[in-house]
């Protein structure tokens, strides 16, 4: 802050100390205030700290011996409510850090997943292709040895032959049997009538 | 904030220096040294902006190009064409990668020329000595080896070498080898379909070509970024044939024997399922491997001649001409026709293959003994136009459709001719005079097996995939009903007399009622005009089991050697190969009319 020079510091401090009079430093505690009692309290000889343009108006405050200022100085409960739309910001606040914090977390971790997932199809790619590519070969190589067999060895030596109309064994159908009779069969006296119960 | 020295250490000399620079005559800012000044900085402000100027207007068309091939990468997956498989799913045709490799030795940068070579030449089958030569002649560019198998590429890549290019290319394989050439056909070097099913179904075996730009990181990783749905998806279709692989390799053991005991040019047997026209087997004798075609000598063996090559059927087409005879009703079931040995229509003799004479002979026995004057009047019993207009229905003219390249189409001759000239229709009474494809005699003679309908004879059943889903089928339309099943079923009966106890008892096969008709044509004279007196075309053709009808069986010898007739040497072919067929489509032997 830059002072201007019309304005001397005497009057300031003045402004200053009167607020601090009437007010008692509770709403908006200025710093440059509350340091000033604090390093008075704690040199015990407040008086010869004060430049000496600072003329307090109101008589000199109650000695201070024995006790500090910030003990003496509660701070009020300020019994008023914050308004409503003081309220909401604050509300809007808490709620827009979490939101923002979600999503930078959310951000580094797309991030990371793009670059991880695109590096795992890569990889995957390329297993992709050589399991094609076994899978071809396996193929090839299970067919040229069906081939090479069936070409080279002679299957007799072996005792096989092509299969022919001389393999088949066929067993004729037995003869039909009479059925027996059914005609006077009534219904069986032992059998119980069962009655789904359910029904 | 930097400490001042205390004074006490200040030493004498610092001191003095100190004094020096305070004694310089104070620079002072001149006008010139000011415009010197702002020369310069305008100056490297106008050589910076003539710079930005070079590389933004001049040179960004080959910066851009250039960046794009160092950031960019051509992603092509290899698409193998689709593979074939036979009717039990055993691989027939198959795709595989693989490289023409270049070296560039000036790239080898830590490994020795000598070094590299002698890794090398185990892998490519060449001597160390001789490649060290070549990467010493020569800087870059050298071809290596062309059709490296994927393995050994991989092996190759392992070693790490610096400058060594493999440029990817597909390869057909037929595992098979010669077993199917003449139903595949081959995929040349250029990725080319020559004949078979190749060519037929060129569309549903090709692949699309996918391919797309992608993005690599600065240590050469693809960011599949862009890479669109679906690319890296292969389809496992393929195409299933409805030969039997085993039953192929079974005939084409017999083919191949019969052809060279008998010295014929080439031999050809067809087996067909008469119920939908599916092919089961075809064998040519001689044949090709399709993975060497480079190798043939002979590119006579390249096609498939049976169905591109035209012949004279001969009297297997003798039941053809009793069954439109029985149904254009000009001859009935009990009738009977006088064989005199020889008779003669427009001025031409013609005479019983034997020159027997038999007299009064049942339309039976015309078969039995393959009687031409008895055709001859069986024929004579239609009006030539009539008779012509039967020739045209059953389709002699026409293709027959089977789903194989190059068929032949038959010939006949014009209908005005055969009206005029009674000749025509007495030689194509037994099977001379006109010509036709062997596929197409299978194709009428599966009429008569199947009840009269004209089926289409094809080999592929459809596209697949691997969990057996259908994609695609050939469509069939209705088989137009051509021949009364009562017909066809009495000329069946007519023909199995042939083989009990006629000219084709050398087809008979225990336990199954096998119907057969023999045939044996002259080959056309040489430089054209009449029949040769030694060149034959002998075939046979048998349906079976007779009281199921079912299976067509044709086979074909070409100029077999010496006094070859249908009967003694394409029979036995049929003979043996019904016992294959049998044994596999596992049929029970037959059972005697009721």
């Amino acid at each position: 802050m830059v002072r201007s020079p019309s304005r001397p510091p005497p009057r300031r401090t003045q402004q200053r100390s009167s607020s601090n009079a009437s007010q008692p430093l509770i709403d908006f505690p200025n710093q440059s205030m509350s340091r000033s009692p604090r390093s008075m309290g704690n040199n015990g000889n407040p008086v010869r700290r004060i430049p000496e343009f600072v003329v307090p108006r109101s008589p000199a405050p109650t000695p201070l011996k024995g006790r500090s200022l910030r003990s003496s100085l509660k701070a009020m409960p300020n019994r008023r409510p914050l308004p409503v739309w003081l309220r909401a910001l604050k509300k809007i606040e808490k709620v827009s850090i979490i939101v923002a914090l979600l999503l930078v977390g959310s951000a580094v971790v797309t991030y990371g997943w793009a670059v991880y997932s695109q590096q795992l199809w890569g990889k995957d790619y390329s297993r992709l292709d050589t399991l094609r590519r076994n899978e071809r070969q396996l193929l090839k190589g299970s067919e040229l040895m069906k081939n090479d067999i069936a070409r080279r060895t002679d299957p007799k030596q072996y005792g096989l032959v092509p299969r022919s109309s001389d393999h088949i064994v066929v067993i004729p159908s037995a003869p039909l049997r009479p059925a027996p009779s059914t005609r006077n069969l009534g219904p069986d006296p032992k059998a119980k009538l069962i009655t789904p119960i359910g029904y | 904030m930097v400490r001042p020295y205390p004074s006490r250490q200040r030493s004498s000399h610092q001191r003095s220096l100190a004094r020096q620079i305070a004694a310089l005559p104070e620079a002072k800012p001149t006008l010139s040294r000011l415009r010197i000044v702002w020369i310069m900085l305008l100056a490297s402000g106008g050589l910076l902006g003539l710079n930005l100027l070079r590389l933004q207007v001049f040179q960004a068309a080959d910066l851009v190009t250039r960046a794009k091939q160092q950031q960019t990468t051509l992603l092509k997956p290899f698409t193998p064409r689709r593979p074939v498989v036979d009717r039990n799913g055993n691989a027939i045709a198959m795709d595989e990668q693989v490289y023409t490799v270049f070296v560039h030795p000036r790239y080898f940068d830590k490994k020795s020329n000598q070094e590299v070579a002698n890794l090398l030449a185990p892998l490519v089958n060449q001597n160390s000595a001789e490649l060290q030569k070549k990467f010493d002649g020569n800087r870059t560019g050298i071809r290596l080896i062309d059709q490296l198998e994927e393995n050994t590429a991989q092996r190759i890549k392992d070693l790490l070498i610096d400058g060594i290019d493999f440029i990817p290319s597909s390869r057909r394989v037929y595992p098979q080898q010669d077993l199917l050439a003449n139903i595949t056909g081959y995929v040349d070097l250029e990725q080319k379909s020559q004949g078979g099913i190749e060519t037929t179904y060129e569309h549903l075996l090709k692949p699309r070509e996918k391919s797309v730009r992608l993005n690599k990181t600065g240590g050469g990783s693809i960011l599949p970024e862009g890479v669109p749905n679906g690319f890296v998806r292969q389809d496992d279709q393929h195409l299933q044939l409805t030969i039997d692989s085993r039953m192929q390799r079974a005939v084409q053991e017999i083919v191949d024997r019969q052809v060279s005991t008998f010295g014929a040019k080439r031999g050809l047997v067809i087996v067909m399922d008469s119920q939908d026209g599916s092919i089961l087997s075809m064998v040519n004798s001689p044949r090709f491997d399709p993975n060497e075609y480079w190798n043939v000598k002979d590119f006579a063996v390249l096609k498939n001649w049976g169905l591109t090559d035209l012949y004279e059927p001969g009297s297997t087409f003798k039941p053809i001409n009793v069954a439109i005879a029985l149904e254009a009703g000009t001859v009935q079931l009990g009738d009977y026709f006088n064989d005199s040995g020889t008779i003669v229509v427009g001025g031409w003799p013609i005479s019983n293959s034997d020159n027997a004479a038999r007299g009064s002979l049942s339309l039976t026995d015309v078969m039995r003994y393959s009687s031409n004057v008895g055709m001859v009047r069986i024929a004579q019993t239609m009006k030539p136009s009539v008779y012509y207009s039967w020739l045209e229905r059953i389709g002699l003219v026409q293709f027959t459709d089977v789903d194989l390249p190059f068929e032949a189409q038959g010939y006949l001759k014009p209908r005005q001719t055969y009206i005029t000239s009674p000749i025509e229709v007495a030689t194509t009474a037994f099977g001379q005079g006109f010509s036709i494809t062997p596929i197409q005699l299978a194709k009428l003679h599966a009429m008569l097996a199947n009840g009269g309908k004209m089926v289409t004879p094809h080999v592929v059943k459809g596209l697949y995939d691997s969990q057996g889903r259908t994609f695609w089928e050939p469509r069939q339309s209705m088989p137009k009903q051509i021949f009364s099943p009562k017909n066809t079923k009495a000329i069946l009966r007519m023909m199995e007399a042939v083989v009990d106890s006629g000219t084709g008892k050398a087809a008979q096969v225990p336990g199954f009622r096998v119907a057969g008709k023999t045939g044996t044509a002259q080959k056309a004279a040489e430089g054209g005009g009449g029949y040769s007196d030694s060149r034959f075309i002998t075939s046979f053709v048998g349906i079976f089991p007779v009281d199921n009808p079912r299976y067509v069986v044709l086979s074909v010898l070409d100029e077999p050697q010496g006094q070859a007739y249908g009967g003694t040497t394409a029979a036995p072919i049929v003979s043996e190969v019904i016992k294959v067929v049998a044994g596999i489509e596992q049929l029970p032997p037959s059972k005697p009319d009721p």
